[in-house]
Order: structure tokens, then sequence, then C-alpha cells
């Protein structure tokens, strides 16, 4: 009778006392899976659970006759008893996780739940990690010092439970919710990065991280922009061949020297302008004094010279503007070319948006006296960014257009919405420690050929009228580990333009002035015609 | 008959539903722990940033911290005012360690947004003065108790690994 009339209730509103406890809605947080809505109901410490929900995490639920339920998860078949709520059977969740091996903890009103690192081993060059619940992997270096992170989201470790591993393995709860290993050990960059899929099992091959490895045989990205290059023995010469040019089409090509010998250290690649590449290769003896005619329409040409350290350097000439990756293989250098989705020579018809940095309660950088507000510089020029884009043909969008404050996750999420092909953010920077700072740096997010790219047509342009300094382009994990957040979440070509610091006196002045204004503008319509190969004002002139 | 009985039991229960508060969690449920650092170890590492061209460095100098004093709250604190870039009053006001998780709660006049290397002196600078201490894995910037997601450009809407150096 009782029942009759409780189930008349939406039970996602109950927070009636119903057999002498209180209920209250309950988010659940599945492994890897992450939150789903207030759909769960918390009742003391238990968290009961409507079917549904678990069918959304893949679980197969059958409700029986008795009242009990049938569980089939992740290939293991369980039975647990149901609680009956407004009419309907709900699973008290700690019952099935006990079964499965995993945990359940509550944080306030989330209920999260996780696998268990039950098997973490390193054995026959291998680490192996074994979770009781599938668990997703994301994977990154660190450098200084060399440092491999793998975070299991969705997983987490029991108390006390000691993996007997080398010292170079640190292991923690990262997060509630993420179980973290940290491999710490020169020669981490020499690892194959695996490609894991969420799963419960894990296999990290470790054979290159513990070879005595030469250069001549080490595999690896090469980070871009390297500043400087590890020097280990500047006696160490190799011989450079002569460059190969392979799969041409479509804008893409491939470049490749040979090495025969040790080189130095690792070679290293930055752009001089937008059409030439500048690659330095350490401990190189000896480059090929006769050049095969290349047969390409990218590659112009290739010039080597030495230098007083014993060094290469191979200066590429491209016909356009090219992003690059550098890679050192076996026995090979290897730069890839690539011309951005946006390379089709137009910037009519583009979608760009123009992001003033800050904005609202959110000021970004004042001038020593405050007087001058960063939001305020950000706005002026964004504005005549946008006025020049829109009179080439371009559709901008303005992130804003006046005095509020946009989050940051909302400026991405606006070029990310629109499609933009192109996203350029407006700053200006501050250095109260060090009043000799000056000029404009471009940032670009690490690893991003093409953004970097478009960094630097635009750093190029704005060298040419700022009469600041042009400090160059940097990638945005020089300021922090995890990069800007307006970079990292654009699925387009973006960059971060920091026009001269705010703190310096002649800087300061300078931001403020018309002319400084609208050339800047017009510079950075410059860098955005180079970028996509629109020489056709250029040609007016 | 039977019906409206039905339907005054239905209002009767709906207007409990309605006015009766959620019950709270006693802090004793709770399962994740909340501890604050005390301070048996006095003397601890402050740091003075200074740049190098376009290098970010720290000096360490020895501090002491006096009992009774938190010595991630001293060491923050120290940092602040070193580095001069906050306001005058911006202060770490508490630390608080869950599962790793230092949780700074800064005063209102931290709230504010910095250019782009005063940010990295900033933030750089406070995980790696947290670096010094075992306990600490990691680090959520809140102000007045709330969790803040950026101080310019970074985001720090989740807890940040402090850097050991």
């Amino acid at each position: 009778m009782t029942r009759s009339v409780i189930c008349l209730v939406p039970w996602m509103a109950m927070t009636a006392t119903v057999w002498g406890q209180e209920l209250r809605p309950a988010t659940v947080s599945y492994t890897h899976l992450g939150q789903f809505g207030k759909e769960a109901v918390r009742q003391g410490d238990a968290c009961l659970a409507p079917p549904f929900l678990l069918q959304s995490w893949g679980w197969q639920v059958k409700i029986l006759r008795d009242g009990d339920a049938d569980l089939e998860v992740e290939g293991k078949h369980l039975r647990v008893h149901t609680v009956p709520l407004s009419g309907r059977s709900f699973v008290p969740l700690q019952e099935a996780i006990d079964q499965l091996g995993g945990k359940g903890a509550w944080q306030g009103d989330v209920y999260t739940i996780t696998g268990l690192a039950q098997n973490l081993v390193f054995e026959g060059q291998h680490l192996k990690l074994e979770t009781t619940l599938s668990a997703s992997a994301t994977i990154f270096r660190l450098e200084k010092p060399s440092r491999l992170v793998m975070d299991f989201k969705g997983a987490s470790l029991v108390k006390g439970l000691k993996f007997n591993l080398p010292g170079e393995f640190r292991f923690g709860q990262f997060q509630p919710d993420t179980f973290r290993i940290v491999i710490e050990k020169p020669g981490v960059e020499r690892l194959q990065m695996p490609d894991w899929k969420p799963g419960r099992t894990f296999d990290l091959d470790l054979a290159k991280l513990y070879e005595n490895i030469t250069e001549e045989s080490a595999i690896g990205d090469i980070p871009l922009h390297q500043d400087k290059p590890l020097m280990k023995d500047v006696t160490a010469k190799a011989i450079i061949g002569p460059p190969l040019i392979s799969g041409e089409k479509d804008g893409n090509a491939t470049l490749t020297f040979s090495v025969t010998g040790n080189l130095a250290g690792r070679p290293s690649a930055t752009y001089v302008d937008p059409t030439t590449i500048d690659i330095l290769i350490p401990g190189a003896a000896a480059a090929p004094s006769i050049l095969p005619e290349l047969k390409s329409t990218l590659v112009k040409t290739v010039q080597f010279t030495s230098d007083s350290r014993g060094s290469i350097r191979a200066i590429v000439s491209l016909s356009a503007p090219l992003a690059f990756e550098l890679s050192q293989q076996v026995k090979q250098i290897v730069l890839r070319l690539e011309r951005p989705a946006a390379g089709n020579g137009q910037l009519d018809g583009k979608v760009i948006v123009v992001d003033a940095g800050h904005g609202g309660a959110d000021t970004g950088a004042r001038s020593d006296d405050k007087t001058v507000q960063e939001k305020d510089l950000t706005l002026k020029i964004a504005k005549l960014i946008a006025k020049n884009l829109t009179q080439e043909g371009a559709s901008v969008i303005l992130s804003r257009s006046d005095d509020t404050f946009i989050p940051l996750k909302e400026r991405s999420a606006i070029a990310n919405r629109s499609r933009a092909d192109i996203f350029v953010s407006v700053h200006i920077n501050s250095n109260k420690l060090s009043n000799s700072r000056s000029g404009s740096i471009t940032f670009y997010h690490a690893q991003q050929p093409v953004s970097t790219l478009l960094a630097e047509c635009i750093e190029d342009e704005l060298g040419k009228v700022t009469k600041l300094p042009a400090i160059g382009i940097w990638s945005d994990t020089r300021i922090y580990q995890s990069g800007f957040a307006v970079l990292r979440n654009s699925l387009m070509p973006a960059v971060l333009l920091e026009l001269g610091f705010i703190n310096n006196a002649k800087d300061l002045k300078r931001l403020q002035e018309a002319e400084f204004q609208s050339s800047v503008a017009l510079a950075v319509v410059k860098g955005l015609k180079v970028f996509v190969g629109d020489g056709s004002k250029e040609n007016k002139k | 008959m039977l019906l409206s009985l039905g339907m005054l039991m239905v209002g009767v229960l709906a207007a409990y539903v309605k006015y009766t508060p959620a019950g709270r969690v006693p802090d004793s449920e709770m399962r994740s722990s909340t501890r604050q650092i005390s301070a048996p170890q006095t003397s601890v590492n402050v740091l003075t940033p200074h740049y190098v061209e376009e290098e970010l460095k720290f000096d360490k100098t020895a501090g002491k911290v006096e009992p009774g004093q938190d010595k991630a709250v001293y060491v923050v604190n120290s940092y602040l005012a070193h580095a001069g870039i906050t306001p005058k009053d911006a202060k770490l006001v508490s630390c608080t360690i869950e599962g790793g998780v230092a949780k700074l709660n800064f005063s209102r006049a931290f709230r504010q947004t910095y250019g782009t290397e005063d940010e990295h002196t900033l933030i750089e600078g406070i995980l790696v003065s947290l670096g010094q201490f075992p306990e600490i894995h990691s680090a959520q910037f809140l102000v007045e108790g709330k969790a803040i997601d950026s101080l310019g450009n970074i985001d720090l809407s989740d807890p940040q690994p402090v850097i050991r150096k």
C-alpha cells in the first residue's frame, strides 16, 4: 500500500525518509567514462542506481522475478539483490563493485567508481599493468628531467599495496579517478609511444630505455625548435648525405638526409622565415659538396654551411610557407613538409576567430600605475584586425566586442563551434621582475607544426612594424607544461600574440600609439595572407 | 473516495518532499581524509625568483616555520612577498591536503589576472615551493574556498602537479 503511493512520486525528486534513511540524488562517476547526471540515489553510504544507468556504461542488466539482478560486466557474470524505490528496482552499486574487485567512494554527492590497479610488474623489459575494470590511458613526455608520464583514468591504487619496481618508477593516485605512473630516466624519449585503447591490461615495451644505445641507432621524435641542441661529444663526426625528396603530392613532401657515423647530438630545426628552414646538425664533419638537382616544386634549394662549433647547417628554401616536423631515424634525418589545410591561396571566405584577451573583471596585465589595462589594448587591436580581415573578404568572429568577461574554455569553444579555419588571440605581456624585457612573442601549442608555421608567418610580419624587438615564436609549454588553454583547446591552427611588455616604459608608450595599433593589425592580416598563400595584394603593390 | 484519499496523501507527501531539507552527510562519513599540515619541521626552503634574460630562476634561502604555523602557507606567502607580483593583501590563507592534493585557499585579492610572464613566475614558483614537501603531489588553486580556473592563460581548473627541483 505504501509502495503504491510512493510510486506516484517522481523518484528523481525524492528526499523523503523511506525505510528510515535519507535519500537524495547523487551523481556517479564511472571509471574512465566520467560523470553521469544525477541519476542515482544516495542512501546513507550506499549508492543505488537505476538499471538504465548501468546499461549506459555497457553493463547487461536483467531483473529477475525474485527481485535479484543478473549483471554481465566486462565478461563477468554476477548476481546482486535490488532495492525497490518508487516501483523500480535499483541496484546497490557497492555490492556489484565488490564482486568486480573495484572501488567505490563518495566525494560529496559524487560516487566515484574505479577499477583497482591489481598487478603492476616490470619483467622482461616490459612494464605491465592490470586493472580490475577498464581504464583509459594518456601518455606524455616531460623534459628536464626526462620523464614519461602515464595516467590511467578509471583506476585507483589500493592503499598500502606495494609493487616491486626499479627506482626510476614512481606511481600514485593523481586524482580520485586517475592512477599515475612516472618513469624518470634519460632516454624515455626513445620509447615508442603505445597506442593504448581503453581496457584492463596495459603493456609498455621498455627495451629501448635499457639498451646501451648509440646515437646512430637512436630513434625518436625531436622537439620542435629545441634552442640548445644537447651537445655530447663535439669530436664526433658524422657524414651527411645529399638530400632526397620523396612522396611529393598535394603540397606535402619528405626530405631525407642519410647519416653515416655518430652525431654529437640531436638535430634541431627552426624557421628563418616562413619559407626558409634552418636545420642544425651537431657534430657532423662533412656535407655533400655536389648536390643533385632536387626534382621538387616545393623545395627550391638546400644549402649546407659549417659553423665554428663543428656543426653543419642545412638551409632549406621552400617555394611556399610549409609546416614541418623533423625526426631522427636510424641512419637518417627526416624533414616532413606539409601545406596547411587553409593554404588554398585565399583569405577570402576563411572563417577567422579574433580573440581579444581578458575582459570585464578579468583585466589582464596592468601598467605599474594601473592606468593602462591589457583588456583595453587587446580589444582595440582585435577590432582593428577584424576590420582589416573583413575588408579582405574573411568572415570574422570576435570572441568579444566589448568589455565583457569570457571564460577561457568558451573562447576556444566559439572557434570550434563555428568551425573556424584560424584562431588568433591578442595579448599584452608583463614581467615585473625584469624591466628590460621588451618586444613581441607569438605563441603556438607544443608539437603543432601548422600552428608553428602560422606563428612564424605573423611574428615575421610583426617584426617589420612594431619598432620593438621580435623575440620570436615560442611553444606555450615554455610558460607552463600544459600550455595555454585557448591554444590547446582550439581544433584549428591557433596562435596567441604577445605584442609587448606593459611593465616596460618604452613598450607601454608604443602599445598606446594609434600608429602601433593600426600597423600591428595590418601586419597580422599580412601574416595570415602569407600563411594561406594569398599574394594578391602583394602583387598589386 | 479512495481516489481522493490517495490524492490527499500525494499532496501531503509532495509538501513533505518540498519543505524537508536534504540531509547532510556527517563529516565522519566522507571517505577522503582531510588533514592540516602540522609543522614539526622548522627549516624549509624559501624561493626568490629572478630572470636571467628569458629564463626564470629561483634563489633558495632557508626559512624558519614557527611552531603552530603551516609550512606550506609559510613558503607560498614568502614566495608571493619575494616575487612582488600579486597585490600586497593577496595571501594564502590555508592549505589542506586531501589525498596528496594541496587545496590552496587564497584571499580575495589574489583573484585577478596577470600578464603571461608574471603568470609563469607566479604559478611555477608556487609549484616549486610546494615541491619540497613529499606529501604534496599536486595543488588546486582556490580563492575564498572556490576553485578558480585561471590567472590568465593557463587552465588551473584541475589540480596541478607540483614541481620537484
